[in-house]
């Protein structure tokens, strides 16, 4: 009863606290949303408004110093094998679903706000070490990872995209998928055709869709696009290590890469996120932040931090071959058994196995070869059966005599008006010569001049060609008597054309031929063949005008070929009208061939030929593995109808050709005018060593080749202390994948041995570009990073040891105020229905809802500030601390047990004494209360500078500290 | 004004009667220095405990009102005997229930500049003050027939508070009233550690006025009314 006597006695201090006594001071401290965290300069040096430390806390959350919420495992069940999860993205498919996209352990999954996470059928067995990055655009999500082949989806479905290069970063731009990073050209960017992610292939002049490539910086300056950082103010932005580039234009033909900076790149592309309209991103001087057109570095207060994290991300090393000279640094014209040498001119830039190839389109090119009944000179550059002199046929002066058995001449005087003058066959009225032959072609009058000089005069020829010639009139008159068999017709003005059957002399009728468009003011070339099947063909410029079949006469007809005069007397004259007669065969046999290719692989064999109904014309090759004694193969045919389509089945150096001509009719013959036979060799190349001293772990084995049809590339590796050791051919090599981790110790020097298997030389089979990377100091996991209510979040470790996992975060909150995060695990980061989700990194196989709850999974989580080493505006007095108090909000859920605990450490100590603990449910009412913090006599209180270090750990929130207050009393000054 | 009211009330209160703890005491000190929170508190128990037996202590000495005595068995030989650790004052001295007087070793030496070395039955004490921890006696007792047993009635310390639950001034029911008294030297030292002189002189003076109050009530005889009062 007394004590409550003295209490009520006391009230009015107990209610109102303490007044300050005459010498104390006290001091607000301003709100600490006005700067946040500052680790960079000295803790005595920064407002009182900055705090040393600022973890698990926001600032703009409702203007206090508010304790984060906590994390809850969004997917009950893990993702399939349960490993962390590196890769999360939006996909909005074009039926309105929204999805998640996940990439856990060698698979891709989705998950749609269900909790779940379910497989991509077919999307699985994927590199597990390598890190993907996907866009959406086009309705599907397009990913790579610089190692499997890109692929696009749409959740239920995916599809192969090996015409996109092998890049390992990608973006989207103008409705077309870009891809930089690409194996061999690490400063290139790719660009698909518009509107089409699967057309990849370059086009020159090509059109505004086509797709594009672009060179940022060359080849060769060390240069590698770190990000593809996405379209930020009409502009796509580029990154490279230490530059930034923006392509901006609408299609191919203005796109236009400007250089925005030469000094500032980007550190991580994962790193990459607009806030604000304000791109944000890690580069290797901190984190940047691009508005408008001003770069700044924002995270100068927080700069101790931040270069942990661009310190510790190592440094990937790369060797890269992909020039002519970088090629030719290794050895690449040696061989191996069984493997041959390997080119490095034949396609500058790329390493090939090495060919051979022959062509015969000159007349020496034939000329060099045995031929025989071969002519070379007829038609320049090309063979043909060489005409028998004594066989050949030729009306001159109309006067050549009795015909052969094979020819018979049945009228060849002139009649009918016609008389020969002056070597030619003038006619008044018409003048014809008829022949018979078993089947056969009549055609090469060569050299023959027909002309008259009236109008009216129409030609009727069969069996010949007829060229330079005029006609003017149209009538017609063909000439035949008393004979069977077949002639043709024109009319002059080439109006009407026809084939005609006649009997005893007499037409049989005409079968009309198509309107042959001629104007016969201009040569022509008429041809009328007839085979054994009584196909009767009419060809005027070597196009079928018509044709007949008649069977009756198919021994020994009569053909008719002559001119006639409509009416009227007039001059028609021709003459040296050749009836030419080739022998049954002939051939050519070529020189001897050296491959200079001890494992030759026949290639196609190419030929250009012209072989008339009759006609044959046979190809054969054959092989020797020497020549001082050779023993030749047997004779192969390489005969198709199609060129290129017979291989030529060769693998002796040494290979020879023979080409076989027939005819089984003498007045024609088949004419072979460039053959082309080829080889290639299986390619053995081993490049110079790689310096790799100073490596701390092997990254991906990256060539960028091109391979058709069967061909294949094989790679092997092999590390050592030596150059010497690791180039040689007896080094023991280890078969390496391509676009694959480097399945070796790490060592100092690497050898790289390249075998190239070609099927044919058609197939294409060439090693474009090689990159070998490794790491080069220990290297974290990359970061990752979201923006999510106005505050941009990067997660990130500074562990390099192996294993290590992102535990931490920095924000940077919407008044672009620092403070951090800790035992937070991502991996990844998507914002997904207005809601932050991350990637476990560590390997459980869950995804987290970010920002619910008061808890991180059930663990608890620190809350903590910590002042300035604050001097109270007067460093060099000494002051004692009597009091602090705390602006608070007391608990939301009645029964927490939420203990903050408040600190002090002296002059800049890291000692720290305690002034205890406040309960936040020590509120009379529920609400904002006052907590006093008297310093505890017992404990050092004097000070020039103080600091407060306010903290809670566990699984109870929220917290909310609106304000501290410090009294002190000044002692004196020092 | 406000702390007067305060100390005024407790005035008022001071007939009240029931043992106050050491906990509650240094509960109450903590109510006067606005240092009364469970968890965060400026000055430690310890102080303020060692502050409230300081208080008890400077009550005792100066009250001297806690009596207390001690009998021991003269020795053969020895004169000089121990006395208890809590003793401040003798107040009286008998030997075989028969009173001797105090002489100090001046006027022993007046007597006989050999008193020392004498020996016969005790028949003064002494107090040596280079000693004060020891009673002496002259002459000293050697013979068996100087053998006696000697009854010392001393002022006494109050047992120091050491735990919650100790009441000051040995829990002597009739010192209880004043036991809250102590509550205002602990305040009153923690003023001064905290510079708030204004607070500390209020609470020394309260502790002043009811230390003095207690010297007078401890002495007091309500019932003994002599027509004459000698010098106690």
């Amino acid at each position: 009863m007394k004590r409550l006597i003295i209490a009520l006695a006391l009230w009015p201090s107990v209610c109102f606290g303490q007044n300050l006594s005459q010498d104390e001071k006290e001091y607000n401290y301003p709100p600490f949303r006005n700067c946040g965290l500052v680790t960079r300069w000295a803790s005595n040096a920064i407002p009182p408004e900055c705090l040393q430390t600022a973890n698990n806390v926001y600032f703009d959350e409702d203007l206090s110093v508010y304790r984060r919420r906590g994390y809850g495992e969004y997917n009950a069940t893990p993702c399939t094998d349960e490993k962390a999860i590196k890769g999360m993205w939006n996909y909005n498919a074009v039926d309105g679903q929204r999805y998640i996209v996940l990439f856990s352990s060698q698979s891709f999954f989705w998950t749609k706000n269900q909790g779940d996470c379910n497989p991509i059928v077919g999307l699985d067995n994927l590199n597990a070490s390598a890190e993907y990055e996907c866009v959406q655009t086009l309705g599907q999500l397009w990913c790579v990872n610089g190692i499997d082949v890109p692929f696009s989806t749409t959740v239920s479905t995916f599809t192969l995209q090996p015409n996109i290069p092998m890049g390992t970063k990608i973006g989207t731009f103008r409705n077309r998928v870009m891809v930089a990073d690409i194996s061999g050209e690490p400063s290139r960017i790719r660009l698909s055709g518009e509107g089409d992610g699967t057309d990849w292939t370059l086009k020159i002049p090509g059109v505004s869709t086509s797709p594009s490539s672009i060179s940022i910086s060359g080849l060769e300056n060390g240069k590698k696009v770190i990000a593809l950082m996405g379209q930020y103010q009409n502009a796509y932005h580029i990154g490279l290590e230490d530059e930034l580039w923006a392509l901006s234009g609408n299609d191919r033909r203005d796109f236009v890469l400007r250089q925005i900076s030469s000094q500032i790149g980007v550190k991580d592309s994962r790193s990459v996120r607009e806030k604000d309209n304000c791109l944000v991103w890690l580069s290797n001087r901190g984190i940047e932040r691009r508005c408008g057109t001003t770069t700044e570095r924002a995270s100068d207060p927080v700069r101790t931090i931040i270069d942990g994290v661009i310190r510790s991300a190592g440094n990937t090393r790369s060797k890269t071959y992909d020039t002519q000279a970088e090629w030719e640094t290794g050895l690449y014209q040696t061989q191996l058994p069984n493997q041959g040498p390997t080119s490095t001119t034949i396609y500058p830039g790329s390493v090939v196995p090495s060919t051979w190839g022959h062509v015969n389109t000159e007349a020496s090119d034939w000329n060099n070869g045995t031929l025989i009944n071969i002519d070379s000179t007829t038609i320049d550059g090309s063979i043909l059966i060489g005409k028998s002199t004594t066989t050949s046929r030729l009306f001159a002066d109309f006067s050549y005599g009795v015909l052969t058995s094979t020819w018979t001449q049945t009228s060849i005087s002139p009649f009918g008006g016609c008389s020969i003058v002056s070597n030619s066959a003038k006619c008044t009225y018409s003048i014809g010569i008829f022949a018979n032959i078993d089947n056969g072609e009549f055609y090469g009058v060569y050299d023959t001049t027909i002309s008259w000089t009236t109008p009216g005069v129409s030609f009727s020829a069969s069996n010949a060609v007829i060229r330079d010639f005029t006609i003017t009139s149209n009538s017609y008159g063909p000439i035949y008597s008393l004979k069977n068999g077949y002639s043709y017709s024109f009319s002059s003005v080439g109006t009407s054309a026809g084939i005609s059957k006649f009997k005893n002399g007499s037409s049989l009728g005409q079968t009309s031929c198509s309107n042959t468009g001629l104007s016969y003011s201009s040569p022509i070339y008429a041809r009328l063949v007839i085979n054994k099947s009584g196909i009767i063909s009419y060809f005027i410029n070597n196009t079928l005008v018509c044709s007949m079949t008649d069977t009756e006469y198919s021994s020994a007809p009569y053909f008719g070929v002559g001119i006639g005069y409509g009416g009227g007397v007039d001059t028609i004259s021709f003459d040296n009208i050749k009836f030419p007669e080739y022998s049954n065969s002939s051939n050519w046999v070529s020189p001897v061939f050296d491959t200079y290719l001890s494992t030759p692989i026949g290639g196609p064999y190419y030929f250009d030929e012209y072989v008339p109904v009759g006609s044959t014309v046979t190809y054969q090759v054959r092989e020797s593995s020497t020549t001082t004694l050779p023993t030749w193969s047997d004779w192969v045919n390489v005969s198709t109808t199609t060129s290129g389509e017979f291989r030529v089945p060769l693998i002796k150096r040494y290979w020879q050709e023979k080409i076989s001509l027939e005819t089984s009719y003498s007045t024609q013959t088949p004419v072979v005018n460039m053959t082309y036979l080829e080889a290639t060799t299986t390619g053995y190349y081993i490049g110079d060593c790689i310096n790799s001293s100073g490596i701390t772990s092997w990254g991906n084995f990256r060539p960028n080749s091109i391979l058709t049809g069967g061909s294949n590339i094989s790679y092997a590796i092999n590390g050592g202390s030596s150059c010497n050791q690791v180039t040689r051919s007896t080094a023991t090599w280890i078969t390496q994948n391509a676009n694959a981790p480097i399945a070796t110790s790490t060592s100092n020097y690497l050898g790289v041995r390249v075998f190239e298997t070609p099927v044919t030389t058609t197939d294409t089979l060439r090693l474009d570009g090689l990159t070998v990377e490794w790491n080069e100091g220990s290297e974290r996991p990359p970061v990752a990073s979201a923006v999510y209510r106005d505050r941009y979040y990067m997660f990130y470790t500074t562990n390099t040891a192996a294993g290590s996992v992102n535990d931490k975060a920095v924000v940077l909150d919407m008044n672009n105020i620092w403070s951090t995060i800790d035992d937070v695990y991502a991996y990844s980061a998507v914002i997904y229905d207005n809601q932050l989700y991350t990637g476990d990194s560590r390997d459980t196989g869950h995804m987290h809802l970010q920002d619910i709850g008061i808890d991180d999974d059930g663990s608890s989580f620190s809350f903590h500030i910590k002042t300035s080493d604050y001097d109270f505006g007067n460093p060099v007095e000494k002051k004692k601390l009597k009091r602090v108090y705390l602006m608070l909000k007391s608990e939301e859920v009645t029964g927490q047990n939420i203990d903050i605990n408040v600190k002090y450490s002296i002059n800049g100590s890291t000692t720290q004494y305690t002034l205890n603990s406040v309960d936040l449910n020590e509120a009379v009412e529920t609400g904002y209360f006052v907590a006093k913090f008297p310093a505890i006599n017992e404990q050092a209180s004097t000070f020039n500078w103080i600091n407060f270090d306010i903290s809670y750990d566990g699984t109870q929130g929220p917290i909310n500290l609106y304000g501290i207050k410090a009294i002190y009393s000044p002692i004196r000054m020092e | 004004m406000k702390m007067l009211f305060k100390v005024s009330l407790l005035l008022l209160l001071a007939g009240q009667a029931s043992a106050s703890t050491l906990s509650e005491l240094r509960a109450d000190a903590r109510s006067l220095i606005t240092d009364a929170h469970s968890t965060r508190e400026r000055f430690s128990d310890s102080e303020l405990n060692a502050w409230i037996n300081e208080g008890q202590k400077v009550v005792d000495v100066k009250t001297l009102c806690n009596y207390k005595s001690t009998v021991f068995p003269l020795v053969s030989g020895t004169t000089y005997y121990s006395l208890p650790s809590d003793f401040i004052y003798i107040r009286r001295v008998t030997r075989d229930a028969l009173s001797i007087q105090e002489m100090t070793p001046a006027g022993l030496d007046g007597r006989s500049a050999e008193w020392e070395n004498q020996s016969g039955l005790p028949t003064y004490y002494f107090l040596n003050f280079s000693s004060r921890t020891k009673i002496g006696f002259a002459p000293f007792p050697n013979a068996t027939s100087d053998l006696a047993t000697i009854k010392v009635e001393y002022i006494s310390q109050s047992t120091a508070l050491t735990n919650d639950t100790d009441v000051p001034f040995n829990a002597i029911s009739e010192f209880l009233p004043f036991n809250y008294i102590l509550t205002y030297y602990g305040a009153y030292k923690a003023s001064i550690v905290d510079e708030r002189y204004d607070k500390a002189k209020v609470f020394l003076d309260s502790f002043n006025v009811m230390s003095d109050l207690m010297k007078v009530r401890c002495v007091e005889r309500i019932n003994y009314l002599p027509s004459a009062i000698g010098k106690q």
